[in-house]
């Protein structure tokens, strides 16, 4: 039993349907000793985005100080990259129509359906569950 | 039982097919003990004068007088019990072995495995949570606590997202709750610590472990979608 289990997963093809190491690597934070990390990084929100991205949210000096955090590795900390700014690197999708479609993409790896509105302004309308940006095409007949 | 009786018995075993008369010789049951020979001479022999029916007896006398070698060595000896547990060593002697060097080889895992929570991302980096909060409501355990807020992009994302690991029973009920599979039970069972306080999970180390395990995650979500 072991052994055929171990043999079918030696099997499985790798398709592109799963995240491939270019695309983990976006928003992978590396496996870098304490070393590697500098005190400017530290003070940092994430490793990619300098400040907090909510009015509520504490900065990680102020949230991560007083007696709890005695003798804490601040170095040692999950430190993984702000969605905010990996969503904002995500180029505009321009769409022939009225309505855009996302569905996350990949099938069963995405999320539910939608159908997004671009009717009534030019700006990018972002999709409500993926955060990528739509926009109608100017340029585009219909 | 007379010998006539036993004749029948023999000659309806000789029209045995071959192998089940190789097969028979060395077993333990009488050949007037097995039912398939009794329904043979059912019509003559096994019932007697006064037309009832009546089981075929063969005393130990008469037995030990009528079997063969194989049979008596079967019967005393255990022949047959001592060759089959040869084989059986022989063979486990030949196969490979069941262990495995643990902490460097794991042993299989199902894609339905429940093990350490983990938040997903969508390949563009964005997080998958989208503050529905259902799995918060579904827990039944309360080990969930989520605080949303808007993002400064509009983007409707939760602020905080808090999972008590020493509170979670590990039912899995979150990961079907959700509708986007933002948080789900990834493959990982070692994450002991040394205190309390490393297990009470916040959104960033949740983050994390979905960076570290997405390729993992993915997989078994592919695999198990057609039953879901």
């Amino acid at each position: 039993m072991n052994r055929a289990l171990r043999l079918i997963t030696r099997k499985a093809p790798i398709t592109t349907r799963f995240p491939t190491t270019a695309v983990l690597s976006r928003y992978q934070s590396t496996d870098a000793g304490k070393s590697l990390v500098t005190e400017s990084e530290l003070a940092q929100q994430a490793p990619n985005y300098p400040t907090t991205w909510s009015n509520n949210q504490r900065p990680r000096d102020v949230a991560m100080s007083g007696p709890r955090f005695e003798q804490t590795d601040l170095a040692g900390q999950p430190r993984p990259m702000a969605a905010i700014e990996l969503i904002n690197e995500e180029p505009i999708r321009f769409v022939a129509g009225r309505k855009a479609v996302c569905d996350g993409g990949d099938g069963p790896l995405g999320h539910p359906k939608v159908y997004i509105n671009l009717d009534k302004s030019n700006e990018p309308q972002p999709c409500e569950y993926c955060g990528i940006r739509f926009q109608k095409d100017p340029s585009a007949h219909h | 039982m007379n010998l006539a009786t036993r004749t029948v018995l023999r000659s309806a075993v000789r029209n045995l097919p071959r192998s089940t008369i190789g097969f028979r010789s060395i077993s333990t049951t009488a050949p007037s003990l097995m039912a398939s020979e009794v329904t043979k001479v059912e019509g003559d022999k096994s019932i007697n004068k006064s037309g009832k029916f009546e089981i075929p007896y063969q005393s130990w006398e008469e037995r030990e007088l009528t079997e063969g070698f194989f049979d008596f060595s079967a019967r005393t000896l255990f022949i047959t019990e001592i060759f089959r547990g040869g084989w059986m060593v022989l063979m486990q002697f030949f196969r490979e072995p069941y262990t495995i060097m643990y902490p460097f080889e794991k042993g299989p895992l199902g894609p339905r495995f429940r093990g350490e929570h983990a938040l997903r991302r969508y390949p563009s980096g964005e997080e998958r949570c989208i503050t529905c909060k259902l799995c918060e409501a579904i827990c039944p355990a309360q080990a969930i606590t989520i605080e949303a807020e808007p993002r400064k992009d509009g983007s409707r994302r939760t602020t905080r997202y808090d999972i008590d690991m020493t509170k979670c029973i590990y039912c899995g009920m979150c990961q079907e709750a959700c509708p986007t599979d933002a948080i789900v039970e990834g493959p990982n069972f070692e994450y002991a610590t040394e205190t309390h306080e490393e297990l009470l999970y916040n959104k960033e180390k949740l983050l994390a472990n979905g960076d570290k395990w997405e390729a993992e995650i993915a997989r078994n979500i592919q695999a198990d979608h057609p039953y879901r």
